[in-house]
């Protein structure tokens, strides 16, 4: 069987052809036995598939509306809280981003200096400061 | 009452009102939720647990999309974690991957499945997950593939690849029975 006429076959099933991609198919089908009954069988898994009846067991709706009614009662409570606790934390989060973006703002207004360490106003110690502070120490 | 009028209903407060939201869509999450995971306890706690996370969140439902596919959403993101776990436990505790092509009867035993649906089905259930899903939802719940590609929310071309593949395997696993000499 032609691989390339298979693919196109699958592809029939889900996508919509081209007007000569299906003129293509339709001659392969008419010259083909094999892709003829290659076409028959995955229309019969596919029909055999669309048909099935499948049913939860008696007494779902019972089910589902007894643990409906128990959620009301108990998990509702810790539902509630949860829902609260996240709805709470959502402005505080914001607040405090805000909050951080005007001081690094104005760390950097104030130390002229696009860094980080002026960004969260670090004191600029250098090596010679350190020296300097450590000389007039053993001075006195 | 309409569907739009039992939410009403619901989230004024007449938590009974549900039950008919139940009765209408119970065969459709079914169908999503056994094709995904086969008959038995974890599908009835998945279909259950469908409904009831609906339940919590229908404030949360606007209406974009029918309340069938909402459910389907639901039941297929809840039916592939109930795989996952699956997965796990059977790693957990070292059990051997479950053969589930073992289901799958002899063919020449007519008598030991009940028609070529529910072969088919049991076919579908020997699919890995990802394959499984677009299976269950185009060609048993009848969605187009632009539908399964928002429920599933992949790019149309994945569904398609996936689809196509799928066919072909489901095809090797049933030629035994739908091949020459056999229906």
């Amino acid at each position: 069987m032609d691989k390339k006429m298979h693919k196109l076959l699958i592809r029939s099933f889900d996508e919509a052809l081209s007007v000569d991609e299906q003129q293509a198919l339709q001659r392969a089908l008419e010259n083909s036995p094999a892709l003829q009954d290659e076409k028959t069988r995955l229309q019969r898994i596919r029909t055999a598939a669309s048909q099935s009846q499948i049913t939860f067991s008696p007494g779902f709706a019972d089910n589902v509306m007894r643990k409906v009614r128990q959620s009301g009662e108990s998990n509702g409570l810790a539902e509630s809280f949860f829902d609260t606790l996240v709805a709470g934390f959502r402005p505080v989060l914001i607040g405090a981003v805000v909050v951080m973006i005007a001081l690094i703002s104005l760390n950097l207004i104030r130390s002229d200096s696009l860094s980080l360490s002026g960004a969260f106003a670090e004191p600029t110690v250098t090596l010679e400061d350190a020296y300097e502070s450590t000389y007039a120490m053993n001075l006195e | 009452m309409t569907d739009a009028e039992i939410i009403k209903s619901v989230r004024n407060g007449d938590q009974e009102a549900f039950r008919e939201l139940v009765k209408r869509y119970e065969s459709r999450v079914a169908a999503t939720v056994i094709g995904m995971l086969g008959p038995g306890p974890d599908a009835e706690d998945v279909g259950q647990d469908t409904f009831i996370r609906f339940y919590r969140h229908l404030d949360q439902y606007r209406g974009e999309s029918s309340i069938a596919t909402y459910l389907t959403r639901i039941a297929i993101n809840l039916s592939l974690n109930a795989l996952k776990r699956r997965k796990r436990q059977r790693t957990l505790f070292l059990e051997k991957p479950v053969d589930e092509a073992i289901d799958i009867p002899d063919p020449d035993a007519t008598d030991a499945y009940d028609g070529e649906s529910e072969l088919v089905q049991q076919a579908i259930r020997t699919l890995e997950p990802k394959f499984r899903a677009v299976v269950v939802l185009r060609l048993m719940r009848g969605y187009t593939t632009k539908e399964t590609a928002d429920i599933l929310k992949l790019p149309l071309g994945t569904v398609l690849s996936r689809l196509a593949r799928a066919q072909n395997k489901l095809k090797e696993i049933l030629s035994p029975y739908f091949g020459e000499g056999h229906g």
